[in-house]
């Protein structure tokens, strides 16, 4: 079986809610309603169709099994999580992570939990998670860049809206702020040209 | 909480605000039919929200007549016609008001009570009329479960806000299409952690004062909040916005422009503006003006 997540167009470090919205525009494309009986792509769409299923059944067992093999490392085994975290592991992640007790909880846990919280969708509280991670490791550039994540996901947020018009207004027509620069740019101009005002 | 849910009218197009307008009408209209006259005094703009999404995702056709009402008797003015979706976002609208008020009898502050008991007695018969006994009782039992949260007041902004999604994913998905169900219930589980959140962060200095429960104030230290833990929930809630945004992308909104324009002015410009407070630095600012 081809990797799930290139099936479905996500990375491995995406959110649980961009896996869910991908696998649903995705749905939507392949569903059989959209196909007529006879149409000969019926066939195949049913076929991508069973394909994303599977896709987004792998991929939930991995990220929501919590049935850790390997809680036996409850001791704060911080480099074992992260293994987990890059393998999409992130519920047998929080399962150890929740399993050390909250005495042993340094900026590294925080850290983590917010990164595993975040894949859940949980942003509040991933925010709070950073922000004491940095606080308790102000110098730790790895924590400082926590915060960046929630930028780069909302970047595309708003993308091709642009109700205000701002950029078409004018087109063709001028307004005092125009005239103004195009005084000022005459200005300019002739003063370099004729080197004297 | 209600009413959050709003349009930035100055950017919408007249088509589209007289659209909308005739949208609220409609509800109006639908909920003394289904009802009763007393459930429209719940009406509010969150519901017209609700109605605008499933019409399309029901592939409504909308119809409007000059109408007159009593609010407004003098002038006829177009009112949307009644549909499955306007009939629908009625009930649903007297189903959560009444399981709110219920939920709110237990309040901590006596006025608030008392004022919910007076109500009480005027939904029931609204409750009754609206039917969908299997969303109701999926509706109080959410709100059960987030009582219990907030009781409990843990330390975590996500856990009620995460119950109050989830409530709200159930509204939009109730009945809908298959095809639609999963991004409905998409859009209600975001709209209603935003909403949560958006509504707890804008009452924070208000309940840090009186004491009562919010969730900000469980995870902070007794302080206000710092110009950077403000930022950083405006950063959050922000990403429940685009996750919001994505599952709208999902709708087809083809024969549909007018409410295509209307949704994307809420979902771009209209619920922004609620966590705009959080980008002020200094003082926590007043609460955002309802009308815009």
């Amino acid at each position: 079986m081809r990797d799930p997540y290139e099936v479905l167009g996500v990375t491995r470090s995406a959110t649980d809610e961009e896996i869910k919205h991908a696998y649903r525009v995705l749905a939507r494309k392949y569903h059989p309603d959209n196909f007529k009986p006879d149409d000969p792509m019926a066939e195949l769409a049913t076929e991508k169709m069973k394909e994303i299923n599977e896709a987004y059944d792998a991929i939930q067992k991995m990220r929501i099994s919590g049935t850790s093999s390997t809680s036996g490392s409850a001791g704060g085994n911080y480099a074992e999580i992260r293994r987990l975290i890059n393998s999409a592991r992130f519920a047998d992640a929080e399962l150890i992570l929740d399993g050390i007790a909250a005495s042993a909880r340094g900026a590294e846990w925080h850290y983590l939990k917010a990164i595993v919280l975040m894949r859940r969708g949980w942003n509040f509280d991933a925010q709070k998670e950073f922000d004491t991670a940095c606080s308790m490791d102000p110098s730790n550039e790895e924590y400082a860049r926590g915060r960046e994540m929630f930028a780069k996901r909302t970047s595309s947020y708003g993308n091709g809206y642009n109700r205000t018009g701002a950029d078409n207004a004018n087109l063709h027509e001028c307004t005092c702020c125009d005239l103004c620069a195009g005084w000022m740019c005459m200005d300019c101009m002739t003063s370099l040209c004729c080197g004297c005002r | 909480m209600f009413g959050y849910v709003r349009p930035f009218t100055p950017e919408l197009l007249v088509r589209e605000n007289e659209f909308y307008r005739a949208v609220y009408c409609g509800l109006c209209r639908s909920m003394r039919a289904c009802t009763g006259l007393c459930s429209t005094f719940s009406l509010n703009y969150d519901f017209v929200f609700l109605a605008l999404i499933r019409i399309v995702q029901q592939k409504e056709r909308c119809r409007d007549k000059m109408r007159r009402c009593i609010a407004h008797p003098t002038t006829r003015r177009p009112v949307i016609e009644r549909c499955e979706a306007l009939d629908y976002s009625a009930r649903a609208s007297a189903l959560l008001t009444y399981a709110k008020l219920r939920d709110d009898i237990n309040d901590s502050r006596p006025l608030r009570a008392f004022a919910c008991r007076l109500a009480l007695p005027f939904y029931s018969a609204a409750r009754r009329r609206a039917g969908a006994d299997a969303l109701y009782k999926t509706i109080e039992g959410l709100l059960c479960e987030l009582s219990e949260i907030e009781n409990k007041r843990e330390a975590s902004v996500d856990a009620p806000s995460d119950v109050f999604g989830r409530l709200l994913g159930t509204v939009f998905a109730y009945e809908v299409r298959p095809i639609e169900r999963d991004t409905a219930e998409s859009i209600g589980y975001h709209l209603g952690r935003f909403i949560y959140a958006a509504d707890a962060a804008e009452d924070y200095a208000a309940d840090l004062k009186s004491g009562s429960y919010n969730p900000f104030v469980c995870m902070s230290d007794g302080k206000a909040l710092t110009p950077e833990e403000k930022e950083g929930i405006r950063c959050a809630a922000m990403l429940e916005l685009k996750y919001l945004a994505d599952a709208v992308s999902e709708l087809d909104f083809t024969g549909y422009a007018t409410i295509e324009g209307i949704v994307k002015n809420i979902l771009y410009l209209g619920l922004p503006k609620r966590i705009e407070f959080l980008g002020d630095t200094g003082k926590d600012a007043d609460k955002p003006g309802k009308d815009t």
